[in-house]
């Protein structure tokens, strides 16, 4: 793991201090590369959905992925836990080579590294809350069941819905489901959390509870890969950005820079689109 | 009226194996029904194959031809093999349902497995539980409601289809209606009615009771 990562010349170089208060998570970014996916193509039948990706994530940094939607940020981040199975290049992962002949079975030594956390929720509906989160160290880890509730209490805690163990998840709001399966990946003690459009399933009224948790994960120095089109997030607590078009990384660097600043076309139109309605 | 009501005990009898032919090939039906499921579920055509022509030729040809197929064919094969004790009416017409039924379930299996949100699979994958753990702890849970209603009606069907074994001379309702619309034939209606009254009587307690269960199972979906 310890060679660095190909970085095109238009990467502003990570962890460099910028002017902004806001940037002072990147400090915490450690210089080692944990998730690394090179030349990595991946096609639906002749589509070609991702191009010869380069894309890295360093420990404790947190990587905010951009760019509209049918881009395939979806899919970059669904291939970095073997949800789909990437056509050809490398995925690297915390030591192991990601393989897309690789079955189940084998996948799960990389899944319990890497959690993910999907728009969807997918929580179990036929489960209370914390049945939900111990549910996987449970049968995974085979953690004891008393040790297992235990941990379970402290991250309802942590997400604000100690209330609501014993709770189906029918009963919760959509912001409190997602802050139950922030709650489940977390249980299984993953190195890093992958998070595909997390809020885009919100009332709006609700994103801000889970990005509270999700912020609060950031502080901790958690590796975070989040798919968003909350750009407020992505410039505030993100430590990168990365933009995605038409299944190429366009531009990645700094967020207040790349959001000031773009040098492509392409990033310029889109953040003129979105940016419009950010403070 | 006064033959109907001493033919009572013998219907009541024919009601009761009724329910013994059903309640014995039921269970058998469920179990070969999943395994059929699983097979057409597999990767493997050497296993998808055989379980896919097993029940497109049960679905397609009737029961009544089975029975009498397996009573008649199967049973002359037995008594060959010095195993005629095993081919009687019993077993022929247990082991019909039953092979007729698994092909019914098998599709109901497949339906029920197959309408569980894929996301459900893909969160528990995506937290290292493998495919074994995914369809034991996600995946059948969440199906078991949905197959239900189909499940008890079919099981409803079977009650009034085991009918079909009075062609080999069972013991179950039909066969015993039979044996007394053949005896007093100058006046078979209340014999008829009876036997329908008591199937009525079967079917209408089990719709009861699948309502009731999936009512409580499918609370927390």
């Amino acid at each position: 793991m310890e060679p660095e990562p190909a970085l095109s010349s238009k990467d502003a170089p990570l962890g460099q201090s910028s002017p902004s208060a806001q940037m002072a998570f990147s400090n915490a970014v450690e210089d080692e590369v944990v998730i690394q996916a090179t030349k990595m193509n991946k096609f639906y039948g002749d589509k070609h959905i991702l191009k010869d990706v380069d894309f890295h994530v360093q420990k404790r940094e947190v990587v905010a992925l951009i760019g509209p939607s049918g881009s395939g940020k979806s899919t970059l981040i669904r291939c970095l836990n073997g949800l789909e199975k990437h056509t050809n290049g490398e995925i690297c992962i915390y030591g192991h080579t990601l393989d897309p002949q690789m079955s189940v079975k084998q996948l799960s030594y990389i899944r319990r590294e890497v959690g993910m956390v999907f728009q969807q929720f997918n929580l179990f509906p036929h489960m209370t809350v914390l049945q939900n989160i111990i549910e996987a160290p449970m049968q995974v880890r085979k953690m004891a069941k008393k040790h297992a509730i235990d941990m379970a209490e402290v991250l309802l805690d942590k997400v604000g819905l100690a209330s609501k163990r014993d709770v189906y998840p029918n009963r919760l709001s959509g912001g409190q489901k997602q802050r139950v399966a922030i709650a489940r990946a977390l249980a299984m003690q993953p190195q890093a959390l992958l998070f595909d459009e997390p809020t885009s399933a919100l009332d709006p009224e609700l994103v801000g509870e889970v990005l509270k948790v999700m912020r609060d994960l950031a502080e901790e120095g958690m590796t975070m890969v989040v798919v968003t089109h909350e750009m407020q997030f992505a410039r505030d607590v993100s430590d990168r950005v990365v933009f995605i078009a038409d299944g190429v990384i366009m531009e990645q660097g700094d967020p207040q820079e790349l959001f000031r600043r773009p040098q492509q076309e392409r990033t310029k139109l889109f953040l003129e689109r979105v940016l419009s309605t950010l403070p | 009226m006064q033959a109907v009501l001493s033919a009572l005990p013998d219907f009541l009898q024919g009601t009761l194996n009724t329910l013994i032919y059903c309640l014995a090939s039921f269970p058998i039906a469920l179990g070969l029904g999943l395994v059929l499921a699983l097979m057409c579920a597999s990767p493997f055509v050497w296993l998808r194959g055989p379980a896919r022509f097993f029940i497109e030729v049960i679905r397609g040809t009737p029961i009544i031809a089975q029975i009498l197929l397996l009573y008649y064919g199967v049973g002359a094969v037995l008594v060959q093999f010095d195993l005629s004790t095993l081919a009687n009416s019993w077993t022929a017409g247990i082991t019909s349902l039953a092979l007729n039924y698994a092909a019914y379930e098998a599709e109901v299996f497949r339906a029920g497995l197959g309408s569980v949100d894929p996301g459900q699979n893909e969160a528990a994958f995506s937290l290292g539980m493998t495919s074994d753990q995914s369809f034991v702890r996600i995946i059948v849970p969440q199906a078991i409601p949905l197959m239900i209603p189909p499940l008890v009606n079919d099981f409803i069907y079977m009650l009034k289809d085991s009918a079909v074994i009075s062609v080999i001379a069972g013991t179950d309702l039909t066969s015993v209606m039979s044996i007394y619309t053949r005896r007093y034939s100058s006046d078979q209606m209340p014999f008829y009615m009876l036997a329908m009254v008591l199937y009525f009587a079967l079917s209408l307690p089990i719709a009861q009771i699948g309502r009731y269960f999936e009512k409580r199972l499918r609370a927390a979906l």
